[in-house]
């Protein structure tokens, strides 16, 4: 038996109640993603890549198929076991990169730490050498309100990264940006990925997503591969 | 972990300084009105009780309500209460008003009025200095017990009678005129404090005198102290059964016994009556300080809807969640209760000073105030920290 992908979704479904109609949000849904890979999943609003972004993130469950990360069956668990996964196996990496705006940079970083019960001393050292990898470890004790965007998505990125978790999960990691700093942290995203980190970024520009080495596209709750998609749009 | 929960439950706490201190305010004026209402009840109580059994608490009033049956006690009859078993004396309370007249030679005093109308009389015998009136001499010495056997025209001052005849002149042996009988001074009292301080303004004379001499009548009251290792009940008894045999009557019971420790009770049963219904209110005002904190806690869980969703995402469990919340109400709470301990124990410290008793209060109310302030914010912090727990962290984190 051959190695199991890291991340592998298969068969799965979601729907959700508008009301009382049912609306289903994604369709028999199967993807996998490799140890080392830098995927994107592409595709315009309302497509239902948020709705996968947090079934990957382990934020949602699925009403039906199989979620497998790292070996581990995680469809169907409770919200504590839901909780501990995303701590230990998720780095989430948001749009508005969501920093405690009343705590210190580096306090943000300690942040998941804090949740897996790291020892205080240890945490601060972790989180200091992740804000050094980002570049921001003369920031450390500033508030988020007193770093420029760029610099606040680079601490939200080393909090994501600080619990070497399995995969980076990134939603529009540029949307608040302007073009240039957006370059700038997609250039830190491809480095982190030449060092092997795993990465799996939603988004809905061409632009960003041509950074990752897979694109894999979502258009009304069916996943399509960068071939089927060309095939689809010739069609 | 619970260390980390503390300090971010502090930091937001300190973060809406004016919003913590309005909302810890119901809570410091709940728990602060129960420390003062108890302490202060408590102290006044104590006060109380600790005057009336400085008087003795085992003593028994003996009285006479139907004087065609009885007109008074003789002298024989009186010796009979005091040989009763278990009791320690008697002290007879006759009082009538008099007018009195100082001797003329009194040149040295500051006061110039020699005769003073209505003054009272008290009629006591030697026991009454040892009981009602203990250690209270100023100058000379007290009422004999030969003083009332052979009726001798005797008299002990007072300590504002004193003052108000001789300003601070020792005057024993100087002779003064109760009704036109002269009377020779043999003492002067300290200034009695207490409950029954009528001694302080009277002129105390054997009350053989006040019979035999003073047209003052029989004795037809008295008190009777019972020894302090002698069950009370058995006593009454026993004084009872005597009073039937003395007072025999077809018109019904002619005589009444009033158990001192009986009005004691019924001190302590008023005083606590009255302390549980100001509880009460205050406990009201308690309720309401922990509705605010329930408010705050809500209003503070809305505000911060984005964070909790931020903690869930990077992995906070729902209990952990719980437990932050949680914690900001008790702390609210227990903090409020400890100023208010401090604050109620400064106002009934203030109420001791100015009404004049001795300012004490138990730790057991202290502690259980301080116990009660955290309930309060284990109480009414419940809800919201649940609400926080039971948050979807996709929608919280979409509100941001």
């Amino acid at each position: 038996m051959g190695k199991e992908p890291l991340l592998m979704l298969s068969h799965i479904n979601k729907t959700y109640m508008l009301g009382e109609l049912p609306f289903q949000v994604l369709h028999d849904v199967s993807f996998s993603v490799e140890e080392g890979e830098f995927v994107s999943i592409l595709g315009p609003s309302g497509s239902g890549k948020s709705t996968l972004m947090n079934i990957i993130g382990c934020l949602d469950t699925a009403n039906s198929g199989v979620y497998r990360l790292r070996d581990k069956e995680v469809s169907d668990i409770s919200e504590s076991q839901l909780a501990q996964i995303r701590n230990r196996e998720i780095g989430f990496v948001f749009q508005n990169f969501q920093l405690l705006t009343k705590i210190s940079a580096v306090e943000n970083v300690m942040l998941p730490l804090v949740y897996a019960r790291c020892p205080r001393k240890e945490r601060y050292e972790r989180a200091m050498s992740m804000l050094a990898k980002v570049g921001l470890e003369n920031k450390a004790q500033n508030t988020p309100l007193q770093l420029s965007g760029g610099q606040m998505q680079r601490v939200a990125i080393a909090r994501a990264l600080v619990t070497q978790p399995a995969i980076l999960l990134a939603d529009e990691p540029t949307g608040a940006l302007d073009q240039k700093t957006g370059e700038q942290i997609m250039e830190l995203f491809s480095s982190l990925h030449d060092e092997g980190k795993t990465i799996v970024m939603i988004t809905h520009s061409h632009k960003i997503s041509s950074y990752a080495k897979r694109v894999v596209h979502i258009v009304d709750g069916h996943l399509y591969s960068e071939e089927e998609y060309k095939a689809m749009l010739q069609e | 972990m619970f260390l980390n929960l503390l300090r971010i439950s502090f930091t937001s706490l300190r973060t809406n300084k004016m919003r913590t201190f309005l909302t810890m305010l119901g809570i410091i004026i709940g728990i602060s009105s129960i420390i003062a209402f108890i302490t202060i009840g408590e102290g006044v109580t104590y006060a109380v009780i600790d005057q009336l059994s400085g008087l003795g608490g085992n003593r028994v009033n003996v009285s006479i309500q139907n004087t065609t049956v009885k007109s008074g006690f003789t002298d024989e009859e009186l010796a009979m209460f005091e040989e009763l078993k278990g009791v320690k004396g008697i002290s007879p309370t006759m009082r009538e008003n008099r007018t009195i007249t100082l001797s003329p030679q009194l040149t040295n005093s500051v006061y110039h009025e020699t005769t003073y109308a209505n003054r009272r009389v008290m009629g006591v015998n030697n026991f009454y200095f040892s009981a009602d009136a203990k250690n209270s001499l100023k100058y000379g010495r007290v009422i004999t017990i030969d003083d009332i056997k052979f009726s001798t025209n005797v008299c002990v001052l007072g300590y504002q009678c004193w003052e108000t005849f001789y300003g601070n002149y020792n005057p024993v042996g100087e002779t003064i005129k109760i009704a036109n009988v002269d009377f020779t001074i043999v003492g002067v009292m300290n200034k009695l404090v207490g409950i029954d301080v009528s001694g302080n303004n009277s002129i105390l004379v054997p009350y053989t005198m006040a019979v035999n001499s003073l047209g003052m009548g029989h004795v037809r009251s008295f008190d009777v102290v019972v020894d302090d290792d002698t069950d009370m009940q058995d006593a009454v008894d026993r004084i009872d059964t005597l009073c039937s045999a003395l007072m025999s009557s077809d018109q019904g019971r002619a005589y009444s016994l009033t158990n001192r420790q009986e009005v004691m009770d019924m001190v302590v049963t008023i005083t606590d009556l009255v302390l549980g219904m100001l509880a009460g209110i205050a406990a009201i005002a308690l309720l309401v300080g922990g509705i605010g904190i329930m408010n705050m806690m809500l209003v503070t869980v809305s505000e911060r809807t984005a964070e909790i969703g931020l903690r869930k995402a990077l992995g906070a469990k729902p209990y952990v969640i719980l437990l932050q919340f949680l914690l900001e109400a008790v702390m609210l709470s227990l903090v409020g209760g400890i100023l208010g301990v401090l604050f109620g124990l400064g106002l009934s410290g203030l109420a001791s000073f100015l009404i004049g008793y001795a300012f004490s209060f138990k730790l057991s109310t202290i502690l259980a105030a301080t116990g009660f302030s955290f309930f309060v914010g284990v109480i009414f912090g419940i809800l919201p920290a649940r609400k926080a727990a039971k948050m979807n962290p996709i929608e919280a984190l979409r509100s941001n």
